[in-house]
């Protein structure tokens, strides 16, 4: 005799649950205290416990809300009282509820959870398209060769708005859960704990690149006897070698009570790579030690085989740390001329953060002519750095990028 | 009373007339010539056999080279024109008895429609019915400075009847016929040039299969001259001479014992009493059909080559069910044959085949497609038979991967295709022919890989 499984009570105040996830597949067999399913309720979710041991027979699909008490699943004792529970799903609310689990898992399940004869003949095409479409093949009817659902069934469909998953109200369709851990709890306790523990503030300005491109341009053309293609973020380092030549103390660190000024410049470059699902993304800040005694080859050919080992999972110990200073780069993924306010890399008083070009009208010798304009945030921490020692700092790095040969200096 | 009179027992009309006896009416065929139309007299039939015979002479070279020698001198051609017409006796008397069989009444003799339900045959008999199927078929287009005298200057039919060999052949038209017979003469040793005023070769397929035709035309001896028009054909002593005129504007005289000119098919519509019934032609004189095939006037519907559809017997006879059965007051699946659906087949060596979207007409419409081919010396069997050259292409939706066309040209292209028209019909994936194990070995192979392309896993690629 089979055993019901119900939505659990899991607190007082719990109506209703929903299903966010079996956790066994239908027709498993299930050991009593075997993690089942994750039941969400309008506050927390829940993983649940079996209560009983069987073969295991799905009646509610995922993503399916029902009260407290209402039967969710049933334990089977034998193969072939599951077979009989699976077969008599067809009178039950399945194929209803099927729909709801998207059309892709009920295709893959129609076996087990249609009756026999109720198989749903459609075109591979129009099981394709259906699948795309998030469309319930069961709801559709068909007019192919022997009642057979074909494409311009679904096309017929899709206008008329029929078979497409009901779009629920209230309750939030979740795409997927991030977990909280490694790579994305450590950004997130660093970013709090730069936002908290800092006297940090932005300021923004634009330069203009024109010349500067101009000059890469040429290093591009000579890629080949260069062996590099020189990229823009190595002449920025370039730049901010120079500008933390003008204002030391833009290259420090606050170490205990001491603020320490560094000769040599670690650039540490913040990377994005992949998350843990393809929603997110991770932060990683690669170290580029000594770049002060770098030419702009040197320092692009070390800045993308470093970045190649930390994409690769290869980074050594040095690579991720040691930085005096920071480079945040949002070029080419921002919108043009977008100003940003990046957080600190701790412990680094000075962060740079340019973003996308943009092309604007300026004033030069009393004409207004176009010219490619860079925007560029500068954070700092004002426990370190004053108003004073910041602006000069970045006006440096202005004249810089504007005059590109002081790179030479 | 009849149910249905059909005007023309070809590939149309005698399939509509078997057709519309099977639903129960009672139906009479008037034909003023042979039963199976030009198709099975002056068309597809005798050309195939013709095909066939060109097919048997070339491969005498491939005996000789193992040692079996058999003089070519007395090819006797009017035995091989002989032969095509005993198999055009044999199909036609089929067709036939097929009416017979079907009861389908066949009289012999010139109808038109004189009233409303009524058919004359020869102005004498009279003939009252419910509905009128005109299935007249169309003939080889005349154009002014180039008319057919059927000696010199040969149309489509006067090929077909030919007893001698000529020396030369100027082919004016490289579409199906002019391209079958292109290779039907010069596999006889006739000396064959062939002009095209258009791009390429078959100008109305995929031009990445007629590359592949072109080159092995040019290879076997054949002076193909594309984007050349002829400028005049004159009959000058034994032969006839005539102008190309190339894209650039050069002009060459080329002289030849005769001419094929295949410039493309008129349709039979006049003299029917059509206009007189109220059914509208357009300028070219074809008649404009709606859904079913009906025209313009109640009761009357037309089929095949004047209407215009593509001028092919399959399309014909599809429309010829598609319209009785309407008439029958069944309501077919469709209201006018799917021309994506429809196959094209061209039967030189290497044969053309295709259907639906081609790569040309993707790029003129800006369609993103997927495409994949693969090229025949891949499927080992046509290395052991020696038919390396050829190539299956398909292309595909870019998302849902619907085939959208697919084009094939080698051996057998013509029966292989239809795996590819099954697949396409049914809305089947190209994954569902990649996963299907063909035997091995077979050029079939070739269209299962062409479709494993679509993942980028071909095995012999």
């Amino acid at each position: 005799m089979a055993i019901d499984y119900t939505m659990p009570k899991l607190a007082m105040a719990m109506n209703e649950g929903t299903v966010n996830e079996w956790l066994v597949a239908e027709g498993d067999y299930v050991e009593k205290g075997q993690l089942l399913a994750t039941v969400e309720t309008e506050k927390v979710s829940y993983d649940v416990e079996s209560p009983d041991a069987g073969y295991f027979h799905i009646v509610v699909p995922v993503g399916e809300t029902v009260d407290c008490e209402v039967l969710v699943a049933q334990f089977a004792e034998s193969e072939e009282e599951l077979a009989e529970l699976q077969a008599g799903a067809a009178t039950a609310p399945v194929p209803a509820a099927a729909s709801e689990a998207g059309v892709a898992s009920a295709l893959a399940a129609a076996p087990a959870v249609a009756a026999p004869g109720a198989r749903i003949k459609a075109s591979p095409l129009a099981r394709k398209m259906a699948g795309d479409a998030g469309l319930d093949l069961a709801q559709v009817s068909g007019t192919g060769p022997g009642g057979r659902i074909v494409k311009r069934d679904i096309l017929s469909a899709q206008e008329r708005g029929v078979g497409m998953a009901p779009v629920q109200v209230g309750g939030n369709r979740v795409v997927a859960r991030v977990p909280m851990q490694g790579i994305r709890k450590t950004i997130a306790s660093r970013m709090v704990q730069s936002l908290q523990e800092t006297a940090q503030l932005s300021s923004a300005w634009e330069s203009d690149i024109t010349d500067l491109m101009a000059m890469r341009k040429s290093f591009v053309a000579r890629e080949e006897q260069l062996g590099t293609r020189v990229s823009f973020n190595a002449f920025l380092i370039k730049a901010m070698v120079y500008a933390v030549r003008q204002v030391p103390i833009a290259n420090s660190c606050l170490e205990g009570d001491e603020i320490v000024i560094y000769d040599n410049v670690n650039m540490g470059i913040a990377i994005s790579v992949a998350g843990s699902t393809p929603y997110d993304s991770g932060l990683m800040v690669a170290v580029l030690h000594n770049v002060e005694r770098m030419g702009l080859v040197e320092i692009d050919r070390q800045m993308k085989s470093l970045i190649g080992r930390v994409r690769n999972g290869e980074a050594t110990a040095d690579d991720l740390s040691g930085s005096t200073i920071t480079l945040s780069s949002t070029a080419g993924i921002a919108p043009p001329g977008l100003k940003t306010t990046p957080v600190l890399n701790l412990p680094n008083a000075a962060l740079l953060g340019p973003s996308t070009p943009i092309e604007r009208p300026m004033v030069r010798n009393a004409e207004v002519v176009v010219r490619t304009m860079l925007p560029l945030s500068f954070t700092f921490d004002h426990r370190m750095l004053d108003g004073e020692p910041a602006a000069r700092c970045m006006n440096a790095l202005h004249e810089c990028l504007e005059h590109p040969e002081l790179m030479l200096a | 009373m009849y149910d249905l009179v059909i005007i023309g027992a070809g590939p149309g009309g005698y399939v509509a007339a078997v057709r519309a006896a099977q639903l129960g009416l009672k139906t009479a065929v008037v034909e003023k010539d042979q039963p199976g139309g030009v198709c099975l007299n002056w068309g597809c039939i005798p050309s195939k056999n013709l095909i066939h015979q060109a097919e048997l002479y070339h491969d005498l070279t491939e005996m000789e080279s193992v040692g079996v020698s058999i003089g070519r001198d007395s090819l006797d051609y009017s035995a091989v024109q002989g032969k095509s017409r005993d198999v055009v006796k044999t199909l036609t008397n089929g067709v036939a008895g097929l009416l017979k069989r079907n009861k389908v009444e066949y009289i012999s003799g010139t109808a038109s429609i004189t009233g409303k339900g009524e058919v004359s045959v020869d102005g004498e008999q009279k003939l009252q019915t419910r509905n009128i199927l005109v299935a007249t078929g169309s003939r080889p287009m005349s154009v002014p400075g180039f008319e057919f005298d059927e000696e010199r200057v040969l149309s489509s039919t006067g090929i077909l009847a030919l007893t001698e060999l000529p020396e030369s052949l100027l082919i004016l038209g490289a579409g199906a016929i002019g391209c079958e017979f292109a290779y039907v003469m010069n596999n006889f040793g006739v000396k064959v040039i062939l002009v095209e005023a258009l791009d390429h070769i078959l100008p109305t397929e995929d031009f990445e299969t007629c590359a592949v035709v072109d080159q092995v035309f040019r290879k076997s001896g054949i002076d193909v001259r594309v984007k050349t028009r002829a400028g005049n054909l004159s009959r000058d002593g034994e032969g006839v001479t005539a102008t190309l005129v190339a894209q650039d504007g050069s002009e060459q005289t080329v002289a030849a014992s005769k001419a094929l000119v295949v410039f493309g098919r008129s349709p039979n519509t006049a003299g029917l009493g059509l206009v007189e019934m109220g059914v509208k032609l357009d300028e070219r004189g074809y008649v404009s059909v709606g859904d079913y095939c009906q025209t313009s006037a109640a009761g009357i519907y037309a089929i095949g080559d004047i209407t215009t559809t593509p001028a092919l017997a399959h399309v014909a006879s599809a429309e010829g069910e598609m319209a009785v059965e309407h008439m029958a007051g069944h309501s077919p699946a469709r209201k006018a044959v799917d021309m994506q659906l429809v196959p094209s087949a061209i039967y030189c060596e290497p044969q053309v085949a295709g259907f639906g979207l081609r790569e040309d007409q993707a790029l003129e419409q800006g369609l993103t497609v997927k495409k994949s081919t693969f090229a025949y010396p891949g499927a080992g069997k046509t290395i052991a038979i020696g038919k390396p050259e050829g190539m299956v292409k398909m292309l595909c939706d870019p998302v849902t991967e619907e085939i959208l066309g697919a084009h094939i040209v080698g051996h057998n292209a013509t029966e292989l295709l239809h795996e590819l028209l099954l697949a396409r019909s049914a809305e089947l994936l190209p994954e569902d022919i990649a996963d299907m194990v063909h035997a091995h070995p077979t050029i079939s192979e070739a269209v299962m890989e062409a479709a494993r392309g679509f993942a980028g896993k071909t095995i012999h690629g």
